[in-house]
């Protein structure tokens, strides 16, 4: 499971970090390399969770035990049925913490944690050792030493849809909402069933990520049949082509007999595992993985732009006393003005507040409306002659509500991004002087950008925190809210509804034996009762994650606002230092810039070209693409500039907006190469450096350039000097140096039509088997 | 399983005798009533009928075939799938086709109905016309029942109009469109096919379920609305459920060894693991106010088992050299048993697939370990039909169908006059006139009856038991369970007692039972449901001791020891 595009890219990028962080340590201010470590620590920790989901018997907890290679981690047992929610994610030791309603909770949370032993799990997880969920479980959280969840995979198993407790589908849409993934599980003996096939109809329609998996292929005599037919049916229900779906087939018995020795690899490739991984990970690389590496290099960038501006600043300052001065004028000038930003007191803040809370209104309005139209209904439905505490009746109203909360989190982040999109252009300034060779280093906050294929919510949940820190709330015994680990509402609100549909079940219990119209009067008093606490709830969850959103957006600008600060004390120190130099120590001065400056253009080369190939990583193989006109509407008035872009292979499947953003960066990759090629009045480059530097233009080009940008790749034309100072290059990564590749597999227009050029852009994974 | 002549059977005919005399011949009014008793004391002296029920395609036809012990259910072809088969003792095979145009039934060759299809237009018309098939095997099973095989059963929820498909519980798309075809060449619809099913579920005497798959959502829902549609046709007295495929928990998938891994299928027994999993379903309220029990039977196995052609053990035998362990791993992977070239196995993969086809894997597998003990071909084919739980379904319609069939048809029989006199006083409710005067004088028989009679009565009191009403140890329970016939209707099955047990124990353990059940029924904390019950199995106890007196006296007679140490004595 490890060996994949996507792991080994992410690796790549995990250890871009600390070459980074070495080289530009000069430059590298105290408060962006705090950005940095909190950028590689969320890469680190970065979680791709899966809901796993399946009927009664399918055998799912053998596919999963198989899936970590542990048999025996999750009880198997034909007449074993899943009854809550479960994680199942690393730890560096094997061990499972209940959260258990406990109403009587000193820490007001609602909520009490038991750490048990895994081999106590069947007494907190299954129908068996929990009927009905009657220890009022909530999660049950499983770590364990797995090296095939290192990469931060989290499977959830949900209690699936279908068995006999209808609330446990809400939890279980609850959840899907968001999750990165979902791993339908099926087996081979039953063809699939018109509810099962109703499930998945919705789960396509929510979830990016559909992994079908038809179980237990070793226990027919053919399973041909089933899997064609599975994957058929699929096509049939939703409207999608058959080829797109992803059905995969596999033998759970298989693969853990091959865990006996791990000798037999003809059973091991007949269990099918190893196409499951591939399926997997492909689709998630797509979502999670792409948003995560984004955000990883999106801080490098800004890390590279940040520190490297000084260097421009002070090469174009040294062109002359007039310049010098000029530019300190510049850089003070500018300085002020982030340090007015800066301050506690500048407008934007407040300013953004205000428009966060205007621009959410109609996300707290359509939530609250959906909740009366839900108890509308229950009580229509009531005085139509309904069982007040019928399991079906209050799962619908739940579900309704879960549905309503989903869709305002949803808004709330789509407006979030937009605000700070916007308020990212406001706040950051030029770090560069105008005087510096044109086109100087433009904006240095970026904002990640949301990709088409990933629900507004999750990206930013992915954004703004990871699961470690969710983690940390728990133990210091936080509120509810922040209890969960996808973030704000899902799991809460999915197990609230557990807890809650559990209450009104033990209220109508009670009430058994009472008489049948007071019993009916009775119920509906209660059960209304609890939609008005899962309302309090829910409402309490949505004014928690309206914060907690506004605040992310505050200190992200913030970090953002006090590194540019930093980048330009260091500006400003280094022109003092320059104004007093004598001739010959400016000369030298300039050599060891060039230096640096050819250093910087190497590691901007070397983030391109790892962004080149996220983006061919995100840009979906065929079997994932989804056509854009299935894509679920984003809600809400504010959706982010995401249309549809054509998705090709010289294109990616980002929304045109956030392509534009990419494409900006690119130009500014470019042109700051153009910028220090320049300001390099008497350099030449060497052909290394040519090929660095058309790799530069070419590699994201063949991912995210779009052709309107011309004007941005102009100013440069392919140096024809070389420079003394390129034999102090950093060492790049071998594989650059690898000029296998031909030009035509990197399917791009290449910019410059200079021989040799495309060893810069070679990447490994082009190599990988589809 | 030979036809025993029931000792209640014959009382209980009078009931509807007596109930016939409440009823003048010449009213006009009772014309309706007149059929109904007619018929229902008709059916007293006929076998009872027993209806095989179940979502469509759950393996009702393969649990038919494998009861009676021949591949008489055509279960592939598609057109016939959809009717009504009424399976009847006969000692000649033979058909008669029911019309739906009421037309006088026709004797058909037996055969005849397979060799139509819907391709001519002839066979086409014909299959449209035909309502019901009646089947004549010389089957022994056939002598004290009637089986009914009913095309499929929906749930109740599905009704809206487009969903008549699902709602007959057909879930693959491409089947329900092959389905819908057919139905429609045949002129018939889902909505049809159910009714018919429920119409054939409302005359049986009594139910078998069959589900394919324990607790899945599709087999819940049947079940709930089997329960609520046929609340009153179907109590744990009349009805039981049957987990068809159990064969398919082998090799083990479910069950784990201590390692995590899958358990050795070298000595798992499928059948165990499918009780487990009846056992669990029946924990289910649901499920235990429907089905006194559950029973896993392999029904591929079981008809294998009795139909395979001899010739087909060759290969069974070849196979059977093979040693277990071998074998057994090679088992425990069924599609590669059935597609990969294995030179350690004496018969080709495609000979290997058509025996698990056959008998399932479980089935060959259990047929080589059999052969290789030595034992002869019909020494396998029993221990196979046993192994597949069909001879203890088999067992278990005689004993809880079979022992109490004049009961439970006697209760049918009053329940469908009940509903004709409630029809009746309806109708001249709505019609604003006095209800007829006929109908006042049998619901006065019926009540009488319900009071004085035994086998209402008794039938009351097992209805409480299968309610759950009753607050009774489990000693009392297994004894009303006796008493009123599960075990069989001697006096000696009566009593818990073996067949040779001699008549003074007999008359000892009654008068012993009495004591009990006359102290518990003077019980005054007892609650009311529990009381009547007590005083219906005393009285039961005190017709079994009087037997058994009676017995003694032909014995020894008059001064025989004990005859007359009886207090009390029936009438």
């Amino acid at each position: 499971m490890r060996d994949n595009a996507f792991t080994r890219l992410r690796a790549d990028v995990l250890a871009a970090f600390p070459r980074l962080t070495e080289t530009i340590s000069g430059e590298l201010g105290p408060r962006r390399r705090e950005l940095i470590d909190q950028s590689l620590a969320r890469l680190d920790q970065g979680t791709c969770h899966i809901v796993v989901v399946g009927e009664f018997n399918r055998g799912k907890s053998s596919l999963l035990n198989a899936l970590v290679e542990r048999p025996g981690l999750f009880p198997v047992d034909v007449d074993v049925a899943t009854c809550v929610v479960s994680t199942l994610g690393w730890g560096p030791r094997e061990q499972a913490v209940v959260h258990m309603t406990d109403a009587g909770a000193t820490d007001g949370s609602g909520t009490r944690q038991v750490r048990i032993g895994l081999d106590r799990l069947p007494e907190f997880v299954t129908e068996q050792g929990n009927p009905r969920n009657h220890k009022q479980v909530r999660l049950v959280e499983i770590k364990a030493p797995v090296p095939q969840l290192e990469t931060g995979l989290v499977f959830m198993d949900t209690p699936g849809f279908g068995s006999v407790n209808s609330e446990h589908t809400a939890v279980t849409h609850a959840f899907l909402e968001r999750a990165d993934g979902l791993v339908f599980v099926c087996d081979a003996i039953e063809p699939l069933a018109t509810y099962e096939l109703d499930f998945l109809d919705r789960a396509l329609a929510r979830c990016e990520v559909v992994v079908t998996v038809v179980t237990k292929t070793d226990k027919v005599r053919d399973p041909v049949p089933v899997v064609t037919g599975a994957r058929e049916k699929i096509a049939v229900r939703t409207g999608r082509p058959p080829e797109r779906l992803v059905v995969v087939p596999v033998s759970s018995f298989r693969k853990l007999k091959w865990l006996r020795d791990r000798a037999d690899d003809q059973l091991l490739a007949d269990s099918n595992f190893p196409e499951l991984d591939l399926a997997l990970w492909e689709g998630l690389a797509t979502t999670c993985g792409a948003v995560q590496l984004r955000r990883a290099l999106d801080a490098l960038g800004d890390a590279v732009t940040t520190a490297g501006s000084p260097v421009v600043n002070e090469l174009a300052a040294l062109e002359s006393d007039a310049s010098l001065r000029r530019i300190r004028q510049e850089v003070t000038e500018t300085a002020d003005r982030v340090k007015q930003l800066s301050a506690g007191s500048a407008q934007w803040r407040t300013e953004l507040r205000r428009r966060f809370d205007q621009d959410t209104r109609p996300a707290r309005t359509a939530l609250q409306s959906a909740f009366d139209a839900g108890l509308r209904d229950y009580h229509e439905k009531v005085n139509a002659g309904a069982d007040p505490a019928a399991d079906e009746v209050v799962g619908q109203v739940t579900s309704d509500m879960l549905k309503a909360l989903t869709e305002a989190h949803d808004r709330l982040a789509t407006v979030a991004v937009a605000l700070m999109e916007e308020f990212a252009q406001h706040t950051s300034l030029e770090l560069t002087s105008p005087q510096a060779p044109k086109p100087p280093f433009t904006a240095a906050i970026s904002v990640p950008s949301v990709p088409l294929n990933v629900r507004p919510a999750r990206f930013f949940d992915q954004f703004r925190a990871s699961w470690s820190t969710g983690m940390a709330g728990v133990g210091a015994g936080a509120a509810v809210a922040f209890v969960e680990p996808l973030s704000g509402l899902a799991v809460m609100l999915g197990l609230g509804t557990m807890g809650f549909v559990h209450g009104v079940r033990n209220h109508r219990k009670d009430l058994h034996e009472r008489a049948e119209k007071e019993r009916n009067a009775r119920l509906l008093q209660l059960t209304t009762q609890e939609f008005g606490v899962l309302r309090r709830q829910a409402t309490e969850s949505f004014n928690q994650a309206f914060g907690d959103i506004a605040q992310a957006l505050t200190a992200e600008l913030n970090g953002q606002l006090a590194a540019q600060q930093e980048s330009l004390a260091e500006s400003g120190r280094r022109l003092q230092e320059a104004t007093g130099r004598t001739k010959a120590e400016l000369t030298r001065r300039r050599g060891e810039l060039l230096v640096r400056q050819q250093t910087y253009r190497s590691l901007q080369g070397e983030l391109d070209r790892l962004r080149a190939r996220v983006e061919r990583l995100a840009s979906a193989p065929p079997r994932h693409a989804l056509p854009a006109s299935r894509r679920p509407e984003l809600p809400g008035p504010d959706a982010p500039a995401t249309t549809p872009a054509p998705v090709g292979p010289a294109t990616t499947s980002t929304a045109k907006g956030a392509a534009a953003g990419v494409a900006a960066e690119i130009a500014l990759g470019v042109t700051a190469e153009a910028a220090l090629a320049a300001a390099d009045g008497t350099g030449k480059n060497s052909p290394a450096v040519e090929a660095n530097a058309v790799g530069t233009a070419s590699a994201p080009d063949a991912g995210t350039l779009e052709p309107q940008n011309p004007e941005a790749l102009a100013p440069w034309t392919p140096p024809t000097a070389v420079p003394q100072e390129t034999n102090s290059v950093e060492p790049q990564d071998p594989a650059v140096h690898t000029p296998t590749t031909p030009a035509d597999d990197l399917g791009t227009d290449v910019v410059s039509p200079s021989a040799q050029d495309f060893g810069a852009s070679f990447d490994p994974d082009l190599f990988d088997a589809p | 399983m030979a036809s025993l002549p029931d000792p209640v059977a014959a009382p209980h005919d009078e009931v509807f005798a007596r109930i016939g005399h409440a009823i003048d011949q010449d009213d006009p009014a009772a014309a309706e009533l007149r059929t109904v008793v007619r018929n229902a004391r008709a059916r007293m002296a006929q076998p009872m009928r027993v209806a095989v029920a179940g979502r469509l395609k759950c393996g009702k036809s393969t649990l038919v075939n494998a009861l009676l012990g021949e591949e008489v259910s055509d279960t592939g072809q598609l057109e016939l799938t959809f009717n009504v088969c009424e399976f009847h003792h006969c000692d000649r095979p033979g058909l008669i086709v029911h019309f739906k145009d009421g037309r006088p039934a026709e004797k058909w060759p037996q055969g005849s109905l397979s060799r139509l299809t819907a391709r001519s237009a002839d066979g086409l018309r014909l299959l449209r016309s035909v309502r019901k098939v009646e089947v004549g095997r010389p089957s022994p099973l056939l002598r004290r029942f009637r089986l009914i095989d009913t095309p499929g059963l929906a749930s109740v929820h599905g009704t809206d109009s487009q969903n008549t498909l699902s709602f007959l519980g057909i879930d693959d798309p491409v089947e329900r469109d092959e389905t819908a075809r057919v139905l429609k060449e045949l002129g018939q619809d889902a909505r049809s096919v159910h009714a018919a099913s429920a119409a054939e579920m409302d005359r049986a005497d009594a139910v078998v379920f069959v589900f394919s798959r324990g607790l899945g959502r599709a087999d819940q829902q049947a079940v709930e609305s089997f329960a609520g549609a046929y609340g009153e046709v179907v109590s744990p007295l009349k009805a039981f459920g049957v987990l068809s495929r159990s064969d398919q928990y082998w090799p083990p998938m479910g069950e784990t060894g201590p390692d995590g891994m899958p358990a050795d299928p070298l000595d798992h027994d499928p059948m165990a693991t499918a009780r487990r999993m009846a056992d669990s379903y029946l924990q289910r309220p649901a499920v235990r106010r429907v089905f006194r029990t559950v029973v896993p039977v392999s029904g591929l196995l079981g008809t294998g088992a009795q139909c395979m052609p001899s010739d087909e053990f060759g290969p069974l035998a070849e196979l059977a050299k093979v040693p277990p362990r071998l074998l057994a791993d090679r088992m425990e992977d069924v599609q590669m048993f059935c597609v990969r070239d294995y030179p350690e196995l004496p018969v080709p993969a495609e000979v290997r697939a058509a025996l698990v086809d056959r008998l399932g894997a479980w089935g060959v597998f259990l047929a080589c370990g059999l052969l290789r003990d030595g034992l002869s071909e019909d020494a396998v084919r029993q221990h196979l039909l046993e192994r597949s739980g069909v001879t203890e379904l088999r067992e278990l319609v005689l004993c809880h169908f079979g022992n109490r069939s004049s009961l439970i048809k006697l209760d049918h029989g009053q329940r469908e006059i009940a509903e004709e006199v409630g029809r009746l006083r309806a109708g001249a409710q709505r019609a604003r006139q006095r209800p007829p005067a006929v109908a006042d004088r049998v619901a006065q028989v019926l009540e009488t009856m319900r009071v004085t009679d035994s086998g209402p009565s008794e039938l009351a009191a097992l209805s409480a038991y299968y309610g759950g009403r009753l607050t009774l140890t489990e000693q009392e329970q297994a004894q009303l369970l006796e008493v009123t016939g599960e075990h069989g209707t001697s006096c000696a099955a009566r009593l818990g007692l073996h067949p040779g047990t001699g008549v003074d124990v007999l008359l000892t353990t009654a008068r012993g039972r009495i004591a009990h059940w006359a102290a518990l029924a003077g019980d005054p904390l007892l609650d009311r449901p529990t009381l009547t019950t007590a005083r219906v199995v005393l009285r039961s106890y005190e017709r079994v001791a009087n037997l058994v007196e009676r017995a003694l006296v032909v014995l020894y007679g008059e001064d025989a020891p004990g005859a007359h140490h009886g207090e009390r004595s029936t009438s």
